[in-house]
């Protein structure tokens, strides 16, 4: 597994010590790496910020149902298998100190964007369960309809890629870092959060104004 | 015999003018205390009342619409706030949770919400410290999103902090304007209703209902829900010349999500401005120097192999000043 997962990724990057023949031969014999191929397009592409930016206002909603279950999904990710987990990297990449407090929105946001898209095969099946926390057995059905979907032909990225435009409000920078936007937000949302600043609603409206790239 | 006109030179103008002038001293306090009455009911307001409306929010040219819901209840408190422009982005508080989302770039963010930080219009204690640094006046009235307003005046007396204007509901407290204003009166930042409604509790915005669920995402649920996992201030690190006024508000302490390291913020308010220092082991991507948005300044340096970050919503020589002025001192 970890031999094909290593060749896959030389080939996703272009790299000329691929054995472009082999890889795909594996690919073609073994459903479970085509959908891991088409996973690592996605997780490129939302690394690249090239996810589309189709807007789904009842996105929120879905999100506060969650932050509303008393035992979190991450609570379980350590007792499932090997198999289970494949549906969801984030426990395998992460550890629980990741999900400590003042990390900021740098690792939150990189951590999202992941997870979501990995979802996002999915999501365009319609089929995940009902609340969106999966069970145990959700998970292993899950399982079950990623090796149905993988086993389907792929055509191109498993999501449309559109440019994109900035929105939102960004940092001016001396010298222009993505990576200094991203701890200069964290640390804004951080003072906003504990300081005692009286000016209304100004603090949540630059918060709720931050350009979504940062 | 002295004419009238020196009659009325010698034996009525002084004490008239010294009444006057006794009246005038003891009017200013009364006026800046009916200012502050005025903010205090606004903050009072803007944290009891059940209200939603749009506003639009004014930042380096740009305008950007926004919807907000706030509610409280037997729960607490509940806010949510919309923006109407380019992306739907969201930001969603109660008494646990801090939520930004970001829809149609999947990205989702969860970190604890503090008490103070719903409409965060927080009225300091001592109005007459306050006054040193700030002259706080009523400067009449106005009209927003047709509805009738008195507007109140936080000019600052020196250069370290922005002035904020008010305008107030005069019917019900809610604060329907406010800007951020910098050392020549010029807006920095603003935001305006145009419209604004209040509701009744059983009428509940569309934040505390849910709809049948969409599986179009995984929620990573950003923070532990445990806010003690705060390590003893390195007191180390400690500030020379901070600008007057300014005290140490708080101090936090808390590792890098890697667990490798610290970081420690330390905040400081004058009552009204405030800003905070952020402290962590340096890395090769750190960047020294100012950077700024709308009104929020924040200055770098590297000390001791740390970065050292002031950002607040203050002008940019007081962030400069004060990052300026950390030194590391090892006990």
């Amino acid at each position: 597994m970890k031999h094909q997962d290593e060749n896959l990724s030389l080939l996703l990057d272009g790299d000329s010590e691929a054995d472009v023949t082999a890889v795909l031969d594996e690919v073609v014999a073994d459903v479970n790496l085509q959908y891991r191929m088409r996973r690592y397009q996605i997780i490129g592409e939302a690394l690249r910020n090239e996810l589309p930016q189709a807007i789904d206002t009842d996105f929120h909603h879905a999100v506060m149902a969650k932050i509303r279950q008393p035992s979190p999904n991450l609570e379980t990710h350590d007792k499932q298998s090997d198999q289970v987990n494949d549906l969801d990297i984030v426990v395998p990449l992460l550890s629980r100190a990741w999900f400590r407090p003042f990390a900021g929105l740098a690792v939150a946001a990189s951590v999202a964007v992941v997870t979501v898209a990995l979802w996002q095969p999915l999501q365009q099946q319609g089929a995940l369960p009902n609340d969106g926390l999966a069970s145990v057995d959700q998970q292993v059905a899950d399982q079950q309809k990623i090796e149905q979907l993988a086993g389907q032909q792929v055509v191109g990225s498993a999501v449309p890629v559109s440019s994109r435009v900035q929105s939102g409000t960004r940092w001016k920078l001396e010298q222009e870092s993505p990576v200094l936007q991203r701890k200069l937000n964290a640390y804004l949302v951080n003072h906003t959060e504990y300081s005692s600043s009286m000016q209304g609603l100004i603090p949540q409206a630059r918060v709720a104004g931050f350009d979504a790239e940062q | 015999m002295p004419s009238s006109k020196s009659f009325l030179r010698q034996n009525v103008l002084p004490p008239l003018l010294i009444g006057l002038l006794i009246s005038n001293l003891v009017s200013s306090p009364v006026r800046a205390d009916a200012a502050m009455e005025w903010v205090q009911r606004m903050s009072d307001s803007m944290r009891s009342l059940n209200y939603r409306g749009d506003f639009v929010y004014m930042q380096d040219n740009r305008l950007e619409g926004m919807q907000i819901s706030h509610y409280k209840d037997e729960q607490g408190e509940k806010e949510h706030l919309l923006s109407l422009n380019g992306e739907a982005r969201e930001v969603i508080r109660d008494n646990q949770n801090l939520t930004c989302i970001w829809p149609s770039s999947r990205k989702v963010i969860v970190d604890l919400a503090r008490k103070n930080s719903f409409s965060p219009i927080f009225i300091p204690d001592d109005i007459a410290r306050l006054e040193k640094f700030y002259q706080i006046k009523l400067v009449g009235k106005d009209r927003i999103a047709n509805m009738d307003v008195v507007v109140v005046h936080i000019d600052p007396r020196d250069q370290y902090r922005y002035g904020m204007k008010f305008w107030i509901n005069e019917a019900n407290g809610l604060m329907m304007k406010s800007s951020l204003l910098d050392e020549n009166e010029q807006v920095i930042e603003e935001v305006m209703f145009t419209r604004l409604e209040l509701f009744d509790g059983d009428n509940k915005p569309f934040i505390d209902t849910m709809p049948p669920i969409d599986d179009n995402f995984t929620l990573v649920r950003y923070h532990s829900g445990d806010s003690s996992e705060t390590f003893a201030a390195d007191n180390a690190w400690q500030l020379t010349d901070t600008p007057g006024g300014f005290w140490r508000e708080s101090v936090l302490r808390r590792e890098t999500p890697d667990g490798d390291s610290f970081v420690q913020q330390m905040v400081y308010t004058d009552g009204l401005a405030s800003l905070s220092i952020f402290i962590e082991k340096k890395t090769d991507l750190t960047q020294s120097g100012v950077s700024s948005m709308g009104a929020v300044n924040a200055f770098i340096r590297i000390l001791n192999e740390h970065s050292v970050t002031a950002i607040g919503e203050v002008p940019a020589i007081t962030v400069r000043q004060v990052a300026e002025s950390v030194n590391f001192q090892p006990q």
